[in-house]
């Protein structure tokens, strides 16, 4: 009797970790039935046409529209294409790839929309293996619009070819699905925890800067940083904007810094008519300081950033950044930075990153790094050669 | 037999010869390299230097954008010694336009005081960039990088320290076995740290 008791509880048990374990499959891949939980059905969210940095030709409006899918699937309110359009012309909005403070406001008002999402495609390639670059971030509409959520996603079909190359993509569709579905998980994450950044969403991986010059960013005080499109010097086009998304993405994970939303950036430097060429001096500086009350400005230069096409080769990312203090008026950092996708190969690809979205990130991540922990010594285990 | 064993002594003491001359000159020689490359001012107080300025380099190589990358590892690798401040660039070239510099590159006398006071700098770093790039000899190839770089003093205008250094190129393994040497970045960040050196002993 005992025994029988006993048979049955194991068969319980069994079944639940079944049903478990189907649950958690569903939940990675479908978000619909997760967003049922949450309340998010009353949050309104405009989906801006898709910024191109790619410097070349891709189908943003299907990027757009399977996007815009996957935020809706996620249970998202979505301002309809016809009033966003209609919006964008009545208030004669050509640039997408930032949102200034007039145009948060009257969207707000006159739409009622509570964060716009705006979304740049760095990198597209369809042939063998597709490549995918995105970058996308919500911006809150009102007074003043802030960055609630940002994320990246660089994917190339060759990324897991497991065994026998079963896990190869070669449909770019396929790819393009996944990278986006990718971004709206992360989007719908991002809204259920209140759009706190979770400590197990951040990467570990790092490559720390080849030459660093860190002073007066002492994690306890409270910095508010503009981040100007970087200098460039590669042969990329946009691979200055690329840069910047960057440093405001790893930025504004850091809990003392505030990032300011790059429209609203972008504004401010066309009403003032500052044109920095070769750098920013300190006048440039304090216009910049007072038009968008920062107390720190970073700018930088990009000297390559290559993604590679097909399997060979390995993509390539060098830039320098600096960051000018208000206070001081003096340069409080000072990086180098230079790595491959292949650094950490030792053998058989493995390891590899595939993407310059990758390889700048974890770049980025080292500097965002040692900015929280300045004498933390460099470890070979989690970061490049 | 006996004349055998006699002229095989005679002929190790020939080759121990060989090989200390070989020894003597070749130390002879890296000695010479050693001392001509850098020249300190007896006379200038180096401690007295705080704040310097990075002048664009002259580019003497085959592309045009090295002399700018060099440059900006050079002011990175400078800030982070810790032992001198850098100007930032863009108030530097505020700087330059300001004083209506035509050749930042070289300043003269007098525009390199003008500009040490405009913009708060104790001394202007000038820079020539000879050598960027791939070498080739035979069938080898390898990265090579060739630097020189001069300190004016902007109290006077005088040059108080001038150095050179030379990275890379085709060393024995890469003639043997190829493999095109090290790659730019790397030699880039030696030949500056050489320099910084040199600078700040």
């Amino acid at each position: 009797m005992i025994s029988s008791i006993s048979f049955y509880h194991k068969s319980l048990l069994v079944a639940l970790i079944g049903i478990a374990f189907c649950a958690g499959c569903a939940a990675t891949g479908d978000i619909t039935p997760l967003a049922k939980a949450a309340n998010i059905g009353k949050y309104r969210i405009a989906v801006f046409p898709i910024e191109n940095l790619s410097g070349s030709k891709a189908p943003l409006k299907e990027l757009r529209q399977t996007f815009t899918e996957r935020v809706k699937a996620a249970g998202f309110d979505l301002l309809p294409d016809a009033s966003l359009n209609l919006f964008l012309a009545r208030h004669r909005i050509r640039y997408v790839g930032g949102i200034d403070t007039d145009s948060a406001q009257a969207l707000a008002a006159e739409e009622r929309v509570d964060a716009v999402l705006i979304t740049s495609l760095e990198y597209y390639n369809d042939r063998y293996p597709p490549k995918i670059a995105l970058t996308a971030r919500l911006v809150s509409t009102g007074k003043e619009p802030e960055i609630l959520w940002m994320d990246s996603v660089g994917m190339a079909g060759d990324d897991s070819p497991g065994v026998f190359q079963i896990g190869i993509i070669n449909n770019p569709k396929e790819l393009t699905y996944k990278a986006l579905s990718r971004l709206g998980e992360s989007l719908f994450r991002g809204f259920s925890a209140d759009f706190r950044d979770n400590a197990a969403d951040i990467a570990e991986k790092t490559f720390p800067p080849r030459i660093l010059y860190l002073t007066d960013l002492a994690p306890d005080k409270q910095f508010r940083i503009v981040v100007l499109p970087f200098y460039n010097l590669s042969g990329r086009k946009y691979a200055g904007e690329i840069m910047a998304l960057r440093f405001i993405q790893e930025l504004r994970k850091l809990r003392n810094f505030h990032v300011v939303e790059p429209g609203v950036v972008r504004n401010g430097l066309l009403q003032f008519r500052l044109i920095m060429e070769g750098g920013v001096s300190f006048a440039n500086a304090d216009v910049v300081f007072d038009v968008l009350g920062a107390n720190l400005v970073l700018t930088g230069k990009t000297i390559n950033y290559w993604d590679e096409q097909g399997e060979a080769g390995a993509p390539n990312v060098v830039f320098s950044a600096t960051i000018l203090d208000k206070k001081n008026r003096l340069v409080v950092l000072a990086s180098d930075s230079y790595n491959a996708g292949d650094d950490r190969v030792m053998f058989f690809d493995f390891g590899k990153i595939r993407t310059a979205l990758g390889v700048s990130s974890e770049m980025v991540r080292g500097i965002a790094e040692r900015i929280v922990s300045p004498f933390r010594t460099p470890t070979s285990e989690s970061e490049g050669k | 037999m006996s004349i055998v064993r006699r002229s095989g002594k005679c002929g190790t003491l020939v080759y121990i010869k060989a090989l200390l001359i070989i020894c003597t000159l070749s130390a002879t020689g890296c000695s010479v390299f050693k001392t001509t490359d850098v020249f300190r001012d007896p006379n200038m107080d180096f401690g007295s230097i705080h704040t310097v300025a990075v002048m664009p380099f002259v580019n003497l190589s085959r592309d045009i954008a090295p002399a700018e990358r060099v440059r900006d590892v050079f002011v990175t690798a400078l800030l982070a010694t810790g032992g001198v401040y850098v100007i930032p660039t863009g108030e530097l070239n505020r700087g330059i336009t300001r004083m209506g510099i035509a050749v930042p590159s070289a300043p003269s006398t007098e525009e390199a005081v003008k500009l040490g006071s405009f913009i708060k700098a104790d001394a202007l770093l000038t820079g020539t960039l000879k050598e960027y790039g791939e070498v080739r000899s035979g069938s080898a190839t390898a990265n090579v990088i060739s630097l020189s770089m001069q300190m004016i003093e902007t109290q006077t205008g005088r040059i108080v320290w001038s150095a050179s250094t030379t990275q890379g190129g085709i060393g024995i393994t890469d003639r043997l076995f190829g493999g095109g040497g090290e790659a730019m970045n790397p030699i880039t960040e030696k030949a500056v740290d050489d320099l910084i050196n040199k600078l700040l002993p």
